[in-house]
């Protein structure tokens, strides 16, 4: 009797067309219909503070099929795909992928945002999301402390472990040192690898946050994956946590059983050479607190391996901030929201730092360059001593200099 | 000397990437000009070459981000990096507050010293320069340069 009473309510108020259309393709897309509107999602959102209309109130509008308001207000695109909400439905609804799917339906029926048009079109002609030529994908190696023999041998090398740099530490200057420390940790460490170099596509991330469905990145998937084979891989190292959810999560879907190649973080490979004892360090007592990068933790699980590198490290205190592993907040840098919106991803940022700050830390440590530049960037608007580094610098920093070979 | 709102020093030489270089005797000593600090915007951070690196004319150097804005700088002559300014790296601030002096990037011993003749300079390429600054100013305000 409840039941049918409930029905009828929703028959008289509802309209699931649109929903049923819109969701068709995403997966459990249908939970929407549960949803009961308890708030979470908008309590959870970071940008919700930037939205013309709220997380919870966008579900509501698809469930009553009032498409033109939905799109009208263009709040999805200022979700950064952080997936909080997701993690905190307590109906299950994957709605980060709502948001996407959104962005979608906004692209094929009423044109790219421009500004995501730009990025698409600098995508598809330089392979990159800063439009460089692709030869400045290795300018973060000149100022490696190695010469030009060294130097070209590391860039000829064929490897069974080939690192894929990402657009944003191979282009953008304020994080060389990701890529820099990594090689020098990777030499010192005698540990066999390659790069890819200029033969290195965008993973295509940036053409799922815009809008172009995950098609789109087909053509990125096929030539990078051909591109490690190439260079003899088995093994594709990331330091970026969005390529690494990319490669791992929707390469396969998009590629199938023909990718055969195992994906890891540096996070998860580094484990092995700190256990092997390969790394000797200074030890004066630091106090550090970690950042999870939201496509590494809370949406690939890998929340434990950088910690137990950080519990590796002699002198390291580490300090968790209030929300953190799965539950931590995002530093403002993910779905392009950057592009979209700087002054709301800086203030997300800024409300991340606060945090980090009260932990009474020297440093706030992530494990990724996304993460790494928006967080510097809000330490430097709030004028914060806290020094923003990722894990990576901070392991290169405190290894002992090894006398000859090659020079951390 | 002033361009255009943008400021110039009359005894440096300029190249079409918007850097500047001055004759010091045995080393060029280069940096960035006022049009390209203020077309950049604030800068927030330049990757400071290591010294002893060799550098072609033309070819990046160094790469700077501004809060808008990721650039590469390029040499303005062929020779090696004897000595570069190491204060940038906590105040790449400098670059805005101060592009001609304080701001200097690079000092190069150069392969060739005639290079510096090629580029613009105040004494007998002024004309040209102005020209050239013109339509990059164009360029700018339409939009169609970062």
């Amino acid at each position: 009797m409840m039941m049918s009473t409930v029905n009828r309510l929703e028959e008289a108020f509802f309209d699931y067309g649109f929903l049923d259309k819109l969701l068709a393709s995403v997966k459990d897309g249908d939970k929407l219909k549960t949803c009961i509107q308890c708030g979470s999602c908008s309590g959870s959102c970071p940008a919700a503070a930037g939205m013309s209309v709220t997380p919870r109130n966008l579900w509501r509008k698809i469930q009553l099929g009032m498409e033109e308001e939905l799109l009208t207000g263009q709040s999805f695109w200022q979700c950064t795909s952080c997936d909080l909400c997701t993690l905190r439905c307590p109906r299950g609804i994957p709605l980060a992928s709502i948001m996407t799917r959104l962005r979608e339906h906004y692209t094929a029926t009423r044109g790219p945002l421009e500004v995501m048009n730009k990025l698409g079109a600098t995508l598809s002609e330089k392979k990159n999301i800063t439009g460089d030529e692709p030869g400045n994908r290795l300018l973060w190696m000149d100022n490696l402390d190695l010469t030009q023999g060294e130097l070209e041998e590391l860039k000829q090398r064929q490897g069974g472990t080939v690192l894929f740099t990402g657009c944003v530490s191979s282009l953008f200057p304020q994080v060389y040192k990701i890529p820099q420390s990594l090689t020098n940790i990777m030499l010192q460490t005698n540990e066999d690898f390659a790069l890819l170099g200029e033969d290195e596509w965008c993973c295509g991330f940036p053409l799922l946050g815009a809008g172009m469905g995950s098609d789109a990145l087909k053509e990125n998937a096929l030539h990078n994956v051909e591109a490690v084979k190439r260079k003899g891989g088995h093994t594709v190292l990331m330091t970026c946590p969005t390529c690494y959810y990319i490669w791992k999560k929707l390469y396969p879907q998009l590629l199938g059983s023909s990718m055969d190649l195992e994906v890891v973080h540096y996070s998860q490979y580094m484990i092995k050479t700190l256990y092997e004892g390969k790394i000797e360090f200074n030890t004066e007592e630091v106090k550090v607190t970690y950042h999870d990068p939201c496509d590494l933790g809370r949406k690939s699980h890998v929340t434990r391996e950088p910690r137990q590198l950080l519990q590796s490290i002699p002198g390291v205190v580490l300090k968790e901030m209030r929300f953190h592993g799965e539950q931590s907040k995002c530093c403002g840098g993910g779905g392009n929201l950057e592009m979209l919106n700087p002054e709301l991803s800086l203030e997300i940022a800024e409300m991340r730092l606060e945090e980090a700050t009260a932990t009474g830390a020297q440093y706030l440590l992530t494990t990724c360059q996304q993460c790494k530049r928006t967080l510097m960037n809000a330490a430097r608007r709030k004028r914060s001593r806290i020094k923003v580094n990722d894990l990576l610098e901070f392991i290169a920093d405190r290894m002992k200099r090894q006398a000859g070979g090659v020079r951390a | 000397m002033e361009i255009l709102g943008y400021k110039f020093e009359e005894g440096l030489f300029y190249d079409s990437d918007h850097d500047w270089a001055r004759d010091d005797g045995e080393v060029i000593t280069v940096g960035v000009t006022d049009f390209f600090q203020k077309t950049a915007g604030e800068i927030i951070f330049i990757e400071i070459p290591r010294v002893g690196r060799v550098v072609e004319k033309g070819q990046p150097y160094s790469s700077i981000e501004s809060g808008k804005w990721v650039g590469r700088l390029k040499a303005p002559v062929n020779g090696d990096i004897v000595a570069v300014n190491g204060e940038l790296d906590a105040c790449p601030y400098l670059l805005n507050d101060s592009p001609y002096d304080e701001g200097w990037i690079i000092k190069i011993k150069p392969a060739d010293k005639g290079e510096l003749k090629e580029l613009y300079n105040a004494s007998d390429r002024l004309e040209e320069f102005k020209t050239f600054l013109a339509v990059e100013d164009e360029k700018i305000k339409a939009g169609k340069k970062a």
